[in-house]
């Protein structure tokens, strides 16, 4: 098959789908990793009733619905105040991190973020393409 | 499709097992049929068994000579056609049945579907096998209870008391999943104590705990097997097909499905995390049911994008999967 210059739409369809799969491999490798570390820490603290259903207790316990389990853990790390009013409350101990682990927890979670909004992106530029060549 | 070809028999020795029937002997190997039909096999069955003088009384090891459907027996040779399964997978008959009643077009939905439906299968898989796992405890707890009302250390209500409770949490806690291991029987009825002379008074449990071991065991095999399949499905595809064009077309419509499928996952995950509520049965399913079907409608509109804006870009050569999936 001969090489040509792409169109525009593909381009960009195709970047897309290039950065969503490099952000997806980036989060699970981040997320395995992170889930190492805070499940020796935290498990013992917070994986249990109330906090957690029994079904929950059930799926989260290996990869790789563990991972749920992880950012649920850096969710209460970087914003307590909102995971303790709604997950983990009458929580009041002091969890076992430093400040290392915070920092690392906030990027996860921004490239959590990042990764599903450029997933939404490339949902919506796909479909938008769909629309408007079929709709409009 | 349909055949019209009419179906040739065999005639076969066959040797009864445990917990088996005419009835499902029959229905083993002609699939499911009417009653009327099932009381024609059966008759021929008596006429040709001489020593069965009462159906519903066969004992394992006991040979049977009957007449089974031929093709149901060999392997045919064309590529599509699904394979042949054993005789005594029974959940397998109409699976078997819908594809070779199925229209080619039906057959190719089939197979991009399959690399989805196994994805979700394996995170499914992991779910059956941490719940049975996570709840066998409290049928060993069941069975400490009746040992101990037995000995003399709880009284009758407490007992009752306590089993009331076990059959409650397992309940909740194992959901649709119960229905796996007891199909339409109620928990309390599997998990009765047996008066059996001859039987162990908690051999009812201690089998249940076997059968939730076994399905843990089957379901983190499956969880895997399936992750492999899924997977090697595309690859396969993409190795199998000498055109180019086809092979671009299926690794376009397999990233696609990944990154559709991934980014609901991702959006999904973040919900969760975010409104830290927890997750039950419902919102699992709808998770999983979500991301196959985004995985899927993600795979047609990427397809169809690149069949208007791309076609001419060579990405399996470009990309090196090409090569990486080749016989």
């Amino acid at each position: 098959m001969q090489q040509v210059e792409p169109h525009i739409i593909w381009t960009i369809a195709w970047s897309l789908t290039v950065v969503e799969l490099v952000l997806v491999f980036i989060s699970i490798i981040f997320a395995t990793v992170m889930h190492n570390i805070l499940y020796r820490r935290l498990d013992s603290i917070l994986f249990r009733e109330p906090w957690f259903s029994s079904a929950e207790l059930a799926f989260y316990s290996s990869w790789p619905l563990s991972l749920v389990k992880a950012g649920t853990y850096m969710f209460l790390i970087v914003y307590p105040a909102r995971s303790r009013r709604k997950r983990f409350t009458n929580l009041n101990k002091d969890l076992p991190i430093d400040e290392n682990i915070r920092v690392a927890s906030k990027i996860y979670l921004y490239t959590h973020l990042l990764t599903a909004i450029v997933g939404v992106s490339w949902v919506l530029f796909v479909f938008g393409v769909y629309a408007v060549d079929n709709w409009f | 499709m349909t055949t019209s070809k009419p179906t040739a028999y065999d005639t076969i020795l066959y040797r009864v097992r445990t917990a088996d029937s005419l009835g499902r002997i029959i229905q083993n190997y002609h699939g499911p049929i009417t009653k009327q039909q099932q009381d024609t096999i059966l008759s021929r069955i008596l006429a040709d068994n001489p020593d069965i003088k009462n159906p519903d009384r066969i004992f394992p090891n006991q040979l049977i000579k009957m007449s089974v459907p031929q093709r149901y027996c060999s392997a045919t040779t064309h590529p599509d056609t699904a394979p042949v399964l054993s005789t005594d997978q029974l959940a397998y008959q109409p699976l078997r049945r819908q594809w070779q009643q199925a229209a080619p077009q039906e057959r190719a939905w089939l197979s991009t579907l399959t690399p989805i439906m196994l994805g979700t299968g394996s995170a499914s898989m992991t779910m059956v096998n941490r719940t049975f796992l996570a709840n066998t405890p409290l049928l060993n707890e069941m069975v400490h209870n009746y040992e101990a009302y037995k000995a003399g250390e709880l009284s009758k209500g407490q007992y009752d008391y306590r089993r009331y409770k076990i059959l409650g949490k397992l309940k909740t806690k194992l959901g649709p999943l119960a229905r796996i291991l007891n199909t339409t029987r109620l928990q309390n009825e599997v998990l009765r104590i047996s008066r059996t002379k001859g039987r162990a008074p908690t051999q009812n449990i201690t089998r249940q705990i076997g059968r939730m071991g076994r399905a843990a065991k089957y379901a983190s095999r499956g969880g895997v097997v399936l992750s492999t399949v899924g997977l090697g499905v595309a690859c396969n595809d993409i190795a199998n097909t000498g055109d180019i064009n086809k092979k671009n077309a299926i690794l376009v419509e397999s990233v696609g499905s990944i990154v559709g499928g991934t980014a609901f996952g991702f959006v999904s995950g973040m919900a969760i995390v975010a409104m830290a509520t927890p997750v039950g049965w419902v919102a699992s399913l709808v998770i999983g049911v979500g991301s196959a079907v985004a995985g899927y409608v993600a795979g047609k509109g990427f397809s169809n994008l690149y069949d208007t804006y791309g076609r001419k870009i060579d990405i399996a050569s470009a990309t090196g999967v090409a090569s990486l999936c080749s016989r």
